[in-house]
């Protein structure tokens, strides 16, 4: 049994006030004095942001647990790289060759995938980012094995205007999927996610949904992917092709509340945050990140975004 | 080549089908997929190894000591991370699916990171049971190698006899197939779970150590032992004991045959291609019974 929601009809305008005022809060950041490091975990933290977000259209509306985030993102971060380290293309057609690859990708991948159903689903996808580095690593006379390859160009040298490009394609994934999941679309996803069999039964084909979704998600997944490549300077597998780094996609996206896509948006800054506050522990700082989103997921199902809601119910 | 190639098959297959029948069996019983898997396998063999480096008693309190452990990380996974998932009636029943499995990889991360900062981050192994070689099909094999295999199959059997000729073991074959009849006969189900968890403890406990001495365990080799067990599981069938038997000995063959003709490096790929393969024209697996 699902419990009924009831946040469409009572919020009112006061979520978009707020987001618009965190959204220029984040603007102002570089303007505050904040130091580079800080302003590059931000940085990070945004861009992970954008890949929590793409996995909740997907789980959170879609109902498909995509345990292979890292495929999509890493479809379209060595596609970037690939192309600018043969000196193919300039940086703008690299990221969008990036997004595009990733939508490729992301369309190859659910077609057979979405055959399946729950685990076997989550496994297909898994196995999906295993091969892809097995065929990164095989590879490696072109992509650089496991030392990964650095990337030629840059975009800017400035951390400000870093941090404004992952802010904004952070705030740009927020506005289309925020407005995707309102329209009629999002409307039908949510209801073939909740019941695929009744969503079916009314006449919606379920299929071609799915894979509309899938190919947002890995636009937005490929389009970050890509320019966290030009940020960083270098695609590796252990940051882009990586089943551990799709679980900590999972893990941000729950910790800060599924199906909301700004609960995951928040999770995923959080996440990054976190671990760099709790580095000085060493190896039990990821332990303790762990720790935190474990006992969120046990005792507060809805996340950090499902806690301020319990807040409202109190009052 | 081809002598060699069957021989080391047949013994990393006889440990895959130790180490993942725990696995299926406690999908098969209480539904849960236990992502922490390759890590409880790891803790066991981490704690052997530590507890045959200190003690004179040897290989006898190593395998003791691995099975406890075993059983301590899977009855502490059960009341720490499924109990408190299963008691919230908020989530609904796919959601509480994709829960338990990030739970209990999250789990897994708190594991390791605790097995890293107690034991150090580094690979053991544990030192080989019965010295000397044999020589089968003309292929000279470590003794103890050939040993673990066959207690590997004669734990298999025990289970089996376990699971077919007692009361106690009928009673979870029954709630792998109607667990609301068992309800109705009089069994307590909260029991049968505790039973099935501490069982799967001990059998994870058994093939970790036995994973210690021929592959050898890390904190964070638990993942990739995790993803082997859970290809073979699905590529068997979910819950079936019995397919999840032969698909170890698929995969099992299969990686020794790559790792011989292609190179190590690339051991799991072509068992990770079929598993695709496999899976999207028989998406419940070769002998799921959905």
């Amino acid at each position: 049994m699902t419990v009924p929601r009831s946040d469409r009809s009572d919020t009112g305008p006061w979520p978009y006030i707020v987001a618009a005022i965190v959204v220029c809060l984040l603007a102002a950041v570089p303007f505050l004095g904040v130091n580079a490091y800080l302003l590059s975990i931000l940085t990070l933290g945004l861009f992970f942001a954008v890949f929590a977000m793409c996995w909740d259209l997907l789980f959170g509306y879609a109902g498909e647990p995509n345990f292979g985030a890292t495929f999509l993102i890493g479809t379209g971060a060595y596609t970037a790289a690939l192309l600018s380290s043969n000196g193919l293309a300039s940086p703008a057609v690299c990221i969008v060759a990036g997004a595009i690859a990733a939508v490729v990708a992301g369309v190859l991948l659910a077609l057979p995938a979405l055959r399946l159903r729950g685990p076997y689903f989550g496994l297909v996808t898994l196995v999906a980012t295993l091969i892809l580095r097995q065929v990164i690593i095989l590879f490696s006379d072109y992509t650089g094995g496991e030392i990964g390859i650095a990337v030629p160009d840059i975009i800017t040298i400035s951390s400000t205007l870093n941090f404004y490009i992952a802010l904004g394609a952070a705030v740009l994934t927020a506005l289309v999927l925020r407005l995707l999941v309102n329209s009629p679309f999002g409307l039908v996803l949510e209801a073939i996610g909740q019941d695929p069999l009744n969503a079916r039964v009314l006449g919606f084909e379920i299929t071609k949904y799915k894979v509309s979704a899938f190919c947002v998600s890995a636009f937005f997944s490929g389009l970050a992917g890509a320019l966290m490549v030009f940020y960083l300077g270098t695609a590796s597998t252990n940051v882009f092709v990586d089943a551990s780094v799709g679980v900590q996609v999972i893990i941000a996206a729950i910790v800060g509340g599924r199906r909301t896509i700004v609960g995951p948006a928040i999770g995923g800054v959080f996440l990054i945050a976190a671990a760099q506050y709790l580095h000085p522990l060493g190896s039990l700082s990821e332990m303790g990140v762990a720790v935190v989103a474990l006992v969120i997921l046990l005792f507060l199902p809805g996340g950090l975004l499902g806690a301020t809601r319990l807040f409202r119910k109190a009052r | 080549m081809l002598a060699e190639l069957i021989v080391s098959g047949v013994i990393i297959s006889a440990i895959y089908a130790l180490a993942t029948t725990g696995f299926t069996l406690l999908y098969g019983v209480s539904g849960i997929l236990n992502l922490a898997h390759g890590t409880t396998l790891a803790t066991a063999g981490i704690v052997a190894w530590y507890v045959a480096g200190r003690s004179d008693l040897g290989l006898v309190a190593a395998l003791a000591a691995g099975i406890a452990a075993g059983v301590a990380a899977g009855l502490l996974t059960f009341w720490l991370v499924i109990r408190p998932l299963q008691r919230n009636f908020e989530l609904s029943e796919s959601d509480e699916h994709v829960f338990m499995l990030v739970a209990t990889l999250l789990w897994t991360i708190i594991l390791q990171e605790g097995l890293a900062s107690i034991f150090g981050d580094v690979s053991v192994s544990l030192p080989q049971m019965i010295p000397g070689v044999v020589d089968i099909l003309g292929v000279r094999t470590p003794a103890s190698s050939v040993f673990v295999a066959i207690i590997a199959w004669l734990v298999i059997g025990l289970l089996w006899f376990y699971v077919s000729k007692t009361k106690s073991g009928q009673i979870l074959l029954a709630a792998s197939i109607n667990p609301r009849g068992l309800v109705l006969c009089g069994i307590n189900l909260g029991r049968v779970h505790l039973l099935v968890w501490a069982l799967y403890g001990a059998l994870a406990g058994f093939a970790g150590v036995l994973v210690a001495m021929i592959l050898g365990v890390s904190p964070s080799s638990g993942l990739d032992l995790t993803a082997t067990a859970f290809s073979i599981v699905v590529l068997g069938g979910l819950g079936s004991v019995g397919g999840t038997l032969i698909a170890a000995n698929l995969i099992g063959f299969i990686e020794t045959a790559t790792a011989y003709t292609l190179g190590p490096s690339l051991r799991s790929l072509p068992a990770l291609i079929i598993l695709v393969i496999v899976l999207y024209f028989r998406p419940q697996g070769l002998f799921g019974r959905r």
